[in-house]
């Protein structure tokens, strides 16, 4: 079984059918693109595979558990991060925190060592901060920032801090959502070269874009959806190739 | 002297929140604490140690709800309904009410537990809510238990409450009539507040609740168990109020609903509007004018009115359209309070 394995998936919204039987599969260290037309179902999508909307028939495994009927925490802790296509930092904490947040799955301290600080709490957070700081440099924000308000950020840091938080859970898989949105070319190309430092570390990622110029080099494969139905799943210059595709995108009768 | 104290304890707070190196700040406090031991020598009326002691009380208070509204971002308007779970357990148990006598320490370390629970009993429906619908259901819990202990009347003695509660001894030796022992046990239980809110602050668990506050969704989706967070925000802020319900109970010697209604939730609150929320020293300072306000303040600017201006004013009977102006005041100029909170 694949480490994500998304069988025949869908969600409604009343009569609407935003995800309409959709399957897909990824691997460990895999970058796969989810691409369509404006309102084709790929948010709603990664809302279901993170549990943010619940599905109305189908099944999510995550290695080889059975995800889509836990809670969105519980998703979380079973190895899928998330990116939002509006960033959504904790604005009002510093950027080392908002890390640290993504790492709260990974430590153990109860509430009765928070509040005492005990000595073996006291030197699980000097383990966690030091990887917080590693993960912000790896994400190339530089260390400095670390003390600062997160929304004082530059835009593009932003994006990255976002990226920083999803891998501080250490998570399997990685959704990230228009990832490159608001981005500038050169942001762009070093975004595409931590995707893939990213997958490099044995961790597979699905990401949604709009931008084709960034999706194509990028990923392995490419899924093509459509009024919520897949209408294509292959190598990039084959989609690009599709007349389906190109039907979809361009409103040409096939 | 009061004055002198009050803005001692003002500048000390002001100052432990400028001071980065937390050596340096561990050195301040200390030298800061030993004065509020001794402030009370210093001046021994009754009535500055009676002030003190419900200043510090409500410091007390503050520091708690600070850990729902101000950390977890949970807006509580019923916060006041732990403080008088707190009091009337003491009330109740500690009185010739039931004939229970059972001792004041005792009380005292068992309120925390007690209005923890309550604090998960009012949490655990409220978990789904946000913003103005939170405070509405909290509000109603915070009218509700006073009307409780109205209603009991063969438990709680009605509107009348419990009077001649049992007054607590130490080792054999009674409080007595004075409040000073109230004093040094609530300012241990200011201290004990700080310590715990500060240390969580810093914590896995102080973390959640900020991040909860910032953006649910996201909290979530990093893994967090909101509901377990968010009760424990409940509990532990609740816990506070608790104890200091005991301590109030105790030094009163008596408890009756009215002590405990929507004015002192609301008189919390504005202590974390005005202080800032978040920011433990922001928040001692908030409660400490505010207590100033009512009780120093205006009696003493009553008195200035009558004898410069022959005015004969009751200013305490404005209290609460003087709060309503600090907080529109606060809103307008300062909406993060005196001392905003800083990242961390």
């Amino acid at each position: 079984m694949s480490l994500l394995d998304v069988r025949e998936v869908v969600v409604s919204f009343g009569a609407l059918r935003a995800v309409d039987h959709v399957s897909l599969e990824l691997e460990a260290a895999q970058i796969i693109g989810v691409i369509g037309p404006n309102g084709a179902g790929k948010s709603s999508l990664f809302n279901a595979i993170s549990g943010a909307t619940r599905i109305a028939s189908g099944e999510i495994f995550c290695s080889g558990t059975r995800i889509d009927r836990l809670r969105i925490d519980e998703i979380a802790r079973s190895g899928i991060a998330r990116t939002f296509q509006n960033i959504r930092l904790f604005g009002h904490m510093s950027v080392q925190a908002n890390i640290l947040v993504g790492e709260h799955a990974t430590l153990h301290s109860g509430v009765l060592a928070d509040m005492l600080h005990t000595k073996a709490m006291q030197s699980e957070e000097r383990v966690a901060t030091n990887r917080a700081i590693e993960l912000l440099e790896f994400v190339g924000i530089p260390s400095s920032h670390a003390g600062r308000d997160a929304r004082e950020l530059a835009y593009g840091e932003q994006r990255r801090l976002e990226i920083a938080r999803a891998l501080a859970a250490s998570p399997k898989c990685l959704l990230l959502d228009e990832p490159a949105a608001g981005l500038n070319a050169t942001e762009k190309r070093d975004l595409a070269k931590l995707v893939r430092r990213i997958a490099e570390m044995k961790i597979a990622i699905l990401l949604v874009e709009h931008d084709m110029s960034f999706v194509m080099p990028l990923c392995e494969r490419l899924i093509v959806l459509d009024y919520g139905k897949k209408i294509a799943d292959a190598i990039p210059s084959v989609v690009r190739a599709d007349p389906v595709v190109l039907a979809a995108y361009l409103g040409v009768a096939p | 002297m009061i004055y002198a104290y009050a803005a001692l304890a003002i500048v000390a707070a002001v100052l432990i929140d400028r001071f980065p190196s937390p050596r340096l700040r561990r050195i301040v406090i200390v030298a800061l604490a030993i004065p509020l031991l001794l402030v009370p020598l210093i001046d021994p009326s009754e009535a500055t140690r009676n002030l003190l002691a419900d200043a510090s009380i409500y410091v007390a208070l503050a520091l708690g709800l600070n850990i729902v509204v101000g950390f977890a971002g949970l807006l509580d308007l019923g916060y006041a309904a732990f403080f008088a779970i707190g009091a009337y357990a003491y009330g109740m148990l500690a009185s010739p009410q039931f004939g229970l006598h059972i001792p004041f320490w005792v009380i005292l370390l068992l309120a925390g537990p007690l209005a923890a629970l309550f604090g998960m009993i009012l949490g655990a429906p409220t978990l789904r809510l946000r913003g103005d619908y939170l405070a509405i259901v909290t509000l109603g819990f915070g009218e509700i238990v006073p009307q409780i202990f109205q209603n009991l009347t063969a438990y709680t003695g009605g509107p009348n409450g419990i009077p001649g509660l049992d007054v607590p001894s130490f080792f054999g030796k009674s409080f007595g009539a004075s409040a000073l022992p109230f004093y040094y046990l609530a300012l241990a239980l200011v201290a004990l507040a700080i310590f715990i809110a500060g240390n969580l602050r810093a914590s896995r668990l102080g973390r959640a609740w900020l991040a909860i506050r910032d953006d649910e969704l996201a909290a979530k989706h990093a893994g967090i168990d909101t509901t377990r967070a968010k009760l424990a925000a409940f509990a532990i802020g609740a816990s506070f109020s608790g104890c200091a319900g005991v301590l109030f109970a105790a030094k009163l010697g008596l408890v009756s609903p009215d002590l405990f209604g929507f004015q002192v939730s609301v008189l919390i609150v504005s202590m974390l509007v005005l202080g800032g929320m978040g920011n433990l020293s922001g928040v001692v300072i908030g409660s400490l004018v505010l207590t100033m306000l009512n009780s120093a303040i205006l009696p003493q600017a009553n008195m200035l009115a009558a004898t410069l201006l022959h005015v004969h004013v009751d200013l305490s009977q404005y209290h609460f359209a003087i709060y309503g102006v600090i907080l529109v005041a606060m809103m307008l100029w300062r909406p993060s309070g005196l001392i905003a909170r800083r990242a961390r």
